[in-house]
């Protein structure tokens, strides 16, 4: 087993992936950059160095700098964490070169899942369902396009060959939209990923975002964790993630489990990744792509399966088998992730940064908080909005609900500006609670906030913190004029809505 | 005793507090309209506490900007800004009691009285800048000066006294 093992990440899943090598009685090594330097990730570490400068591609980006790091200080693997390196195959095989484990899969199976247009030949081959589309190499032939576009039907969505987070991609809903759109979403691939092919398949406007955990090792051996739903998001970005899916039954999750087993076992697929798929209203569902890394969204895994997906990667990595086979795996109770994430959501989800002044996450039995920040970090402009991550666990999806409701009541978060009260108005939504959930569902509905009813109780500690500060400035006993005007944004934003395009 | 104007969504509120000493909690009366209510605040810590109103208790934690203080009670936030008195676009009245302090640091750019004048409630008494606003500071009631102990030009904290009242009269 490793002795020493590098995060090459920071926030949440570097404290997290920490906590987990140090309980496995390896010694975790972190980086950091400028910005991060007093970070919470930081002092989970045992030992940390810095990465110098700030931003992503000075630090976190900097593959070069993490393994110089690495070698100096006698690191036997890296965990990459997710976004960053996590699925840089040049990086992967770098490492190698270096001769220290990258710990997730090979650069030859991140190559195979990262070309979207090989991967959904690769895998609808194996026999994984894939939507009906056009994956053609050249886009000289118009007419070639227009009539695949028509075979295909409208509307249709146009993505790039080695596409994610959204860009390069975009949606067709008539013929004459065609032609302009492939432009210019291959001229953004281009530039966002330097590979300007793009390709377009069936676009499925109320289709169920449910994606399977998949685990491989180099034993031979692959197995699905079963599914997760995240059909709550924003801007492509997941909100509410939970296990198991409300739609899927024993038998779609079974036949979504082996669909993603053979898409894993065509790329040799070893160590933690999840095949995404789109579900539609017949419970019919399509391969949309796979994340080669631990996604985000996956504490709600370990918590219905009981295994930490960390310390199985670590395993894996080191060369042992599959802690777990897919017969003793079981899917237990119900549970539920949401992302806290410093932005506004009556200002359209503005990031919000500054010094976090006050920090309680819940506790409670089943409630699961794998915070990035503490009282007093920063929130920098340079790296992505998301604090911390709750997670509840509940025997049923109701109780689930209930517990988030408490938990999210009960999250204290002042000095920067949060998304909580969303959330918490998200998680007490009728359609919500009855599981009536597609991937356009914020595009489409709007989330009243719950009442506040103490905003005279508000007023009060308005008053005293007035004179509380003010007694400390000046020592005097009596303070004059205090006078405190209620602005209120979520009203006057009226009801959350997330912005349509 | 002091007494506090907050204007809670648009209705005015005053905040009174009752004389605590040493003791604790703090009893706060919040008045609106002809409504009176007493609650009880015990601090925590410096922005911290608990407030405990008609047989339930509600923790609090709140935060002070230079201009604003944020609160969080009960899985709410409430956002208050503090009212420049003079400044334009807002109607606010101060509450006061005794003694008219500079309620943010700034310069002393006029003082209108002298120790000795007689004042009418809502007669402009100094004028102070701060952050390249002017505020007005206005008697909060009608009263006499008892001694004025600032002078223009000069920098002053929050909280400092500008103009001593010799007669206080409950507003």
């Amino acid at each position: 087993m490793f002795r020493r093992v590098l995060i090459a990440n920071r926030g949440e899943i570097a404290t997290r992936v920490a906590s987990t090598l140090q309980q496995m009685g390896i010694a975790a090594i972190g980086v950091y950059s400028d910005a991060d330097r007093h970070a919470l990730h930081v002092r989970s570490m045992d030992e940390a160095y810095p990465l110098d400068g700030n931003t992503a591609s000075e630090t976190y980006l900097r593959g070069d700098k993490i393994i110089e790091i690495a070698r100096r200080h006698r690191v036997d693997a890296i965990h990459p964490g997710y976004g960053f390196l996590s699925e840089n195959a040049h990086f992967a095989e770098r490492c190698a070169d270096a001769g220290i484990v990258f710990i997730g899969p090979s650069p030859a199976a991140m190559r195979g899942v990262g070309d979207k247009v090989a991967a959904k030949g690769a895998f609808a081959a194996a026999g994984v369902p894939t939507l009906p589309g056009w994956t053609g190499k050249s886009t000289a032939d118009a007419q070639v396009i227009v009539d695949e576009a028509r075979r295909v039907g409208y509307p249709l969505l146009v993505k790039a060959a080695a596409g994610g987070g959204g860009k390069g991609m975009r949606l067709v809903c008539e013929e004459r939209e065609l032609r302009p759109s492939i432009e210019a979403a291959s001229r953004e691939a281009g530039s966002a990923f330097g590979d300007p092919r793009v390709f377009f398949e069936r676009y499925l406007p109320k289709a169920r975002h449910v994606e399977v955990q998949i685990f491989g090792d180099h034993h031979g051996h692959a197995v699905y964790l079963f599914e997760r739903e995240c059909s709550i998001q924003r801007r492509h970005q997941k909100i509410l993630e939970e296990s198991p899916s409300p739609i899927v039954d024993r038998d779609l999750r079974r036949r979504m489990g082996e669909a993603a087993v053979r898409a894993a076992r065509a790329v040799s697929y070893a160590n933690a990744g999840t095949v995404e798929f789109l579900v539609d209203e017949n419970g019919d569902f399509y391969f949309l792509e796979v994340n080669a890394r631990l996604q985000v969204e996956h504490p709600v895994t370990e918590l219905v399966v009981g295994h930490d997906l960390v310390a199985a990667q670590v395993r894996v990595a080191a060369g042992e088998s599959l802690p777990f086979t897919q017969e003793s795996l079981t899917q237990t109770g119900h549970a539920m992730e949401v992302r806290i994430c410093a932005e506004d959501p009556a200002r359209d989800f503005l990031p919000s940064t500054g010094r976090i002044e006050q920090y309680i996450p819940p506790t409670a039995r089943n409630i699961r908080v794998d915070s990035g920040v503490a009282a007093g970090s920063e929130v920098s402009v340079y790296y992505d909005s998301m604090l911390a991550k709750l997670i509840v666990w509940g025997r049923d999806r109701q109780e689930s609900l209930r517990r988030m409701d408490w938990a999210l009541r009960r999250f204290v978060v002042l000095g920067v500006t949060t998304n909580i009260e969303f959330l918490r108005a998200l998680v007490n939504d009728p359609d919500v609670a009855a599981g009536r959930m597609h991937t356009q569902f914020l595009q489409e509905k709007s989330v009243a906030p719950l009442a506040a009813d103490h905003e005279d109780l508000a007023s009060a500690v308005a008053v005293i913190a007035v004179q509380r500060s003010s007694r400390a400035a000046s020592d005097q006993k009596h303070v004059a004029s205090a006078v405190a005007g209620h602005t209120d944004p979520w009203r006057d934003a009226g009801a959350w809505r997330s912005c349509t395009r | 005793m002091k007494a506090f104007l907050a204007i809670a969504g648009g209705t005015p509120m005053e905040v009174e507090l009752q004389e605590a000493g040493a003791r604790e909690p703090d009893r706060f009366i919040l008045r609106r309209g002809d409504q009176r209510e007493e609650i009880d605040v015990f601090r925590t810590g410096a922005a911290s506490g608990l407030i405990h109103r008609a047989g339930r208790t509600f923790e609090y934690h709140a935060v002070r900007y230079d201009r604003s203080i944020r609160v969080w009670i009960d899985g709410h936030i409430y956002d208050f800004q503090l009212a420049t008195p003079g400044a334009a676009g807002r109607t606010v009245h101060t509450v006061q009691t005794e003694d008219l302090k500079a309620p943010m640091p700034g310069t002393v750019l006029q003082v209108r009285v002298n120790e000795g004048d007689a004042f009418t409630a809502g007669q402009p008494l100094v004028i102070m800048e701060s952050m390249k606003m002017e505020m007005t500071l206005s008697a909060p009631h009608p009263g006499t000066v008892g001694g004025v102990l600032c002078s223009p030009g000069q920098l002053v904290d929050a909280g400092a006294i500008l103009v001593r009242f010799a007669s206080t009269e409950e507003p």
